[in-house]
């Protein structure tokens, strides 16, 4: 008996589907005595099948079968064992921080069922030691087994492709973790975290109003009652309508803001604008305008420095120095500008003083409900004493924060009276000072009927009386072409 | 320093960690009862606990039998209302370190971290 074909009664094994099936086929007329478990392996292990206890038991019913009349000749004595192919490595965002998500507007916190699309969230904000992702590793797969035994490789999962930047880091375990406060950004398979925040285009409902820790860059401009904050630097590339404009640095915008009296623009360092029409706002360092600033009320705590341009209209107080094209307009626009840090410091205090006694009388409440709760004494219930607890680490904050805001009254009043009066005056204008303006320096209120032509620099002598020069001509009081009122009489 | 607040409460859980930071540590994490606790204290590995003791899920004391049974030495600071001497008795026979009772001031509790701390500094 062999496998090879003999007449048409020789016993035959197939090997089909590339060693994925092992068949026996047996002629009808085959001697039914002859037909024995151990021939029939022999014939199978012949052609290369790999035998073990299931294709044994297989071989058996078989015979069985073909002994009891059986009409099926063609049996299916082995099946391979497919691979198993490996998973590809793969990135599982934790709930809320997937970059690809859609964008949300959030609730407006005095109405919890009206929804704010100014303050729609459109970057994902992650803060230091936030858990953003697991990078799960690919699998290696399980080999498979064709019928004869040969190894069927399994395809190990491909690595995840994505990159990951210093700014987090990946764990044993796969957990990714934030190391820094930043915009969460998986781009070009860069998994990283920016303190710069990128927006390409406008400032609008697209984006929602947008508070960030770090910088913010946007491309294009930011629409009405928009609100753009950042720590750091703020730039701009278009034009601000009358939005909201809050930087802890400086803040740059190329085109100009035309806030149509309503904006506001808050910055921490220095600003640099084309041109600012109806702003109000307070800018700790110097302001540089290339062009115009129109209609403003600002507070500048450095210099004023628009060389080339007009300032016109408006309230412009300034503790540095003033650099001007012109100050003023051929029209007679009122414009005034007042000098010294008296202003700046004037107008802080005034809100100190404000913010003392709101902290005063929430003090007083706070303490008010704590001497109420503890008069209970030992009778308190555990949520009362939580309670107490609460109230008296308030009452503690409250008190820091008064503290700190006598102590900068204090040194705030020391400084106005150690520099009353005694202001430093440089104002520099190289085209033209019109009529009506005013110049508030130290004590005296300036106002001027006519233009004077520029180039002239005014400033003060040492009995802080007001002088100007024109071009190279000689140091002149300055009631030669203006009006001079004493503020302090 | 690593230190593992653990609390139902969010106020209670802003206040330990207003104090914390005021005190320079930075490394927080905060757990809402002994389960969730448990569960984080593998990754985070804290260096010092603040430990409320009536908490939903599992309590502050189960936590602290669980959690010593695992054989962590971690310092425990037990912050509670709990104030009747047997259950601090209790509290301190399943291995806390300290007991600060509700209700607290800053100073009380800055004042009971630092004493837990340079004690187990000395031992």
């Amino acid at each position: 008996m062999s496998s090879s074909s003999e007449g048409n009664l020789e016993i035959e094994v197939r090997i089909e589907g590339d060693g994925a099936v092992a068949k026996v086929l047996i002629p009808r007329d085959f001697p039914k005595q002859t037909l024995d478990a151990s021939q029939l392996a022999a014939v199978v292990r012949q052609r290369g099948v790999s035998i073990d206890a299931t294709v044994e038991a297989r071989l058996q019913q078989i015979i069985q079968a073909f002994r009891d009349e059986s009409d099926q000749l063609e049996h299916v004595i082995a099946e391979s064992i497919p691979a198993v192919n490996g998973q590809d490595g793969r990135l599982e965002w934790v709930e809320g921080f997937d970059p690809a998500t859609e964008s949300r507007a959030e609730n407006t916190p005095d109405d919890s069922d009206a929804i704010s699309y100014y303050n729609r969230v459109v970057y994902i904000r992650v803060t230091e030691g936030s858990h953003v992702a697991t990078l799960h590793e690919p699998t290696e797969g399980e080999d498979g087994r064709d019928v004869t035994g040969r190894t069927i490789k399994a395809r190990p999962g491909k690595r995840c492709d994505v990159r990951i930047d210093p700014s987090v880091t990946v764990e044993a375990n796969g957990r990714i973790i934030a190391q820094l406060d930043g915009v969460l950004q998986c781009e070009g398979g860069l998994l990283k975290l920016s303190r710069l925040f990128e927006v390409n285009g406008y400032v609008d409902f697209s984006t929602g109003n947008i508070d960030f820790d770090g910088t913010v860059n946007v491309q294009q401009g930011v629409r009405d009652r928009f609100e753009v904050k950042a720590t750091e630097d703020i730039i701009v590339g278009g034009l601000i309508e009358a939005a909201t404009i809050r930087s802890g640095r400086h803040f740059d915008c190329r085109q100009g803001m035309a806030a149509k009296d309503r904006g506001q623009l808050l910055v921490g360092g220095d600003a640099n604008a084309g041109y600012l029409n109806g702003v109000r706002g307070h800018i700790k360092g110097n302001l540089t305008i290339r062009r115009e600033l129109i209609n403003c009320e600002l507070v500048i705590g450095g210099d004023l420095i628009c060389e080339q341009g007009a300032i016109i209209g408006g309230s412009i107080a300034v503790a540095g120095s003033i650099r001007a094209g012109v100050l003023g307009s051929p029209a007679g626009t009122p414009s005034v500008i007042v000098l010294g840090t008296g202003p700046l410091l004037s107008d802080h205090i005034r809100k100190l003083k404000g913010l003392a006694k709101q902290l005063k009388e929430q003090l007083r409440a706070q303490k008010s409900k704590y001497d109420a709760l503890s008069a209970a004494g030992k009778s308190l219930r555990p949520s009362e004493k939580e309670r107490l607890t609460e109230l008296s680490f308030e009452i503690s904050e409250t008190e820091q924060k008064l503290d700190a805001c006598e102590a900068e009254h204090a040194q705030i009043t020391q400084t106005i009276d150690r520099e009353s009066g005694s202001g430093a005056v440089d104002i520099r204008v190289s085209k033209v000072i019109h009529s009506r303006v005013c110049l508030r320096m130290n004590n005296h209120e300036v106002t001027f009927d006519a233009p004077l032509k520029g180039p002239v620099t005014i400033g003060s002598d040492e009995q802080d009386q007001p002088q100007f020069r024109q071009g190279d001509g000689p140091i002149q009081p300055l009631t030669e072409v203006a009006k001079i009122r004493n503020r302090a009489a | 320093m690593r230190v593992m607040i653990v609390d139902d409460s969010k106020t209670m859980r802003n206040i330990q960690r207003n104090v914390l930071t005021k005190l320079g540590y930075t490394e927080l994490e905060e757990a809402c009862d002994g389960q969730d606790a448990l569960s984080k204290a593998g990754a985070f590995k804290p260096e010092l606990i603040l430990l409320d003791w009536n908490m939903p899920n599992m309590d502050g004391l189960t936590f602290l039998k669980t959690y010593r049974g695992q054989g962590h030495a971690t310092p425990i600071i037990m912050v509670t209302t709990e104030s009747e001497k047997p259950r601090v008795v209790e509290a301190i026979k399943a291995g806390v370190n300290n007991y600060l009772v509700k209700p607290f001031t800053p100073d009380g509790l800055s004042g009971r971290i630092k004493e837990t701390l340079e004690k187990m500094a000395a031992a």
